[in-house]
């Protein structure tokens, strides 16, 4: 009996951590980043970046500051941020989706584009989310926000979501809670699973 | 064995070895010179179900892609996230205000950048072909006679294909890909279950004919 009952509880804790994650559960840990990809982690504990004037000429400064600040302010994890003037050699820029009619071209509301540096010509080069980054750059679409009537806790999410892409984190599942679940989502400010992610990682 | 047998055998055994080094060369080639794909993430809605996508198109088509496209790319890679404005000829009109044998400008979230060799998009969107009969949803933009797809792929259906996208693609957004093996899928990468959700709601409501 004492035999059959240790069977049982083994098979319930291996049957345990076989469950993949799903649904409610979301993605944590490893499984929360694109493996390979980001900066290399020390480059996080002062992550250099720049804001066009656009950002502040559409207002958006407020939400950048405020979601390097909810990054920024996680205990027990090495990230910080240092502001640096536009082409002073940043790291990550963030500015606004609107050259060329580009803010057309895509029913987004944000997009993060890594960069890696070509050795032949050691100019910039696209890179895949799963590749050691040398850049990352943030586009916001003002234009595409306002088609869909977003408020400002909906913007505060698209900033915070798109330097969560910055810090190598990938899409959550719908209907979880966190910043990284594409949508038009009103969550201000980082949630639990995001913060226990990036604690794990940095 | 005598020195003949030897001899051949020799030759054989080097021309084997010639051809397959030619092969591995070959495919090496191939795979290195081909287009590479970079599909990247946005935030941006993802619609329920198709009802949720209709209410959210003020225009809804069955147009078919003229083979005119013209593609835009910044000053540099890091200036600009490429797309392309490729016309469409209205086949059949759902929804607003457009007429049959119109054609018009979409706007498409991908496009691809030759100088480089590379295929860039926004979550997994494909381009359209011309042998494609499509579904769109669209809404205005501010430029004239210009239109974008609502939702990027969710906005986009080829009626032409009748597979199931899950039997058809195989490439995740996590696998080196080279833009030949996924050329005639409809979408790339890692919202396949989405995309067929909807798929089969509208070419079951939105007959091509």
């Amino acid at each position: 009996m004492r035999k059959i009952s240790s069977l049982v509880a083994i098979l319930f804790v291996v049957s345990a951590f076989s469950i993949p994650a799903s649904g409610s559960q979301g993605k944590t840990n490893a499984n929360a980043f694109w493996p390979g990809g980001g900066f290399s982690n020390s480059k996080y504990s002062k992550l250099t970046y720049s804001t066009s004037n656009a950002v502040d000429r559409l207002g958006y400064s407020r939400y950048v500051d405020d979601a390097v600040n909810e990054f920024d302010s996680i205990s027990d994890a090495n990230i910080g941020f240092r502001k640096l003037s536009s082409g002073d050699g940043e790291m990550l820029s963030i500015v606004m989706d609107e050259k060329n009619s580009s803010e057309y071209a895509r029913d987004a509301f944000g997009i993060m584009i890594p960069f890696k540096i070509d050795p032949k010509t050691t100019s910039y080069e696209r890179a895949s989310n799963y590749e050691t980054w040398a850049y990352a750059k943030i586009w916001l679409n003002d234009y595409m926000m306002k088609q869909h009537k977003f408020t400002s806790d909906e913007r505060n999410k698209t900033t915070i979501h798109e330097i969560g892409h910055a810090f190598a984190m990938e899409h959550q599942y719908d209907g979880v809670k966190s910043v990284m679940v594409s949508g038009q989502i009103s969550y201000p400010d980082l949630q639990q699973l995001d913060i226990s992610n990036l604690q794990w990682k940095y | 064995m005598n020195k003949r047998t030897k001899l051949t055998i020799g030759i054989i055994a080097m021309a084997a070895a010639i051809v397959g080094i030619n092969y591995t060369s070959g495919t090496l080639m191939a795979k290195t010179e081909g287009m590479k794909v970079f599909s990247y993430h946005a935030d941006y809605k993802v619609y329920e179900d198709m009802e949720e996508l209709e209410s959210q198109s003020p225009i809804i088509v069955n147009a078919k892609f003229t083979g005119e496209r013209e593609t835009i790319l910044g000053d540099s890679v890091t200036d600009f996230i490429p797309f392309s404005k490729s016309k469409v000829k209205i086949k059949k009109v759902m929804k607003g205000d457009l007429e049959e044998e119109d054609n018009v400008l979409v706007f498409e979230p991908a496009a691809i950048d030759s100088e480089k060799n590379e295929f860039v998009t926004v979550e997994g969107y494909n381009l359209m072909s011309e042998e494609g009969e499509y579904t769109l949803f669209l809404r205005d933009t501010p430029k004239e006679n210009s239109y974008q797809i609502v939702g990027m792929y969710q906005g986009k259906y080829d009626h032409s294909i009748n597979d199931n996208v899950k039997n058809r693609t195989f490439i995740t957004d996590f696998e080196d890909a080279i833009y030949d093996d996924v050329a005639n899928e409809e979408i790339i990468g890692d919202n396949l279950n989405h995309f067929q959700k909807l798929k089969d709601k509208v070419v079951q409501k939105y007959n091509w004919e």
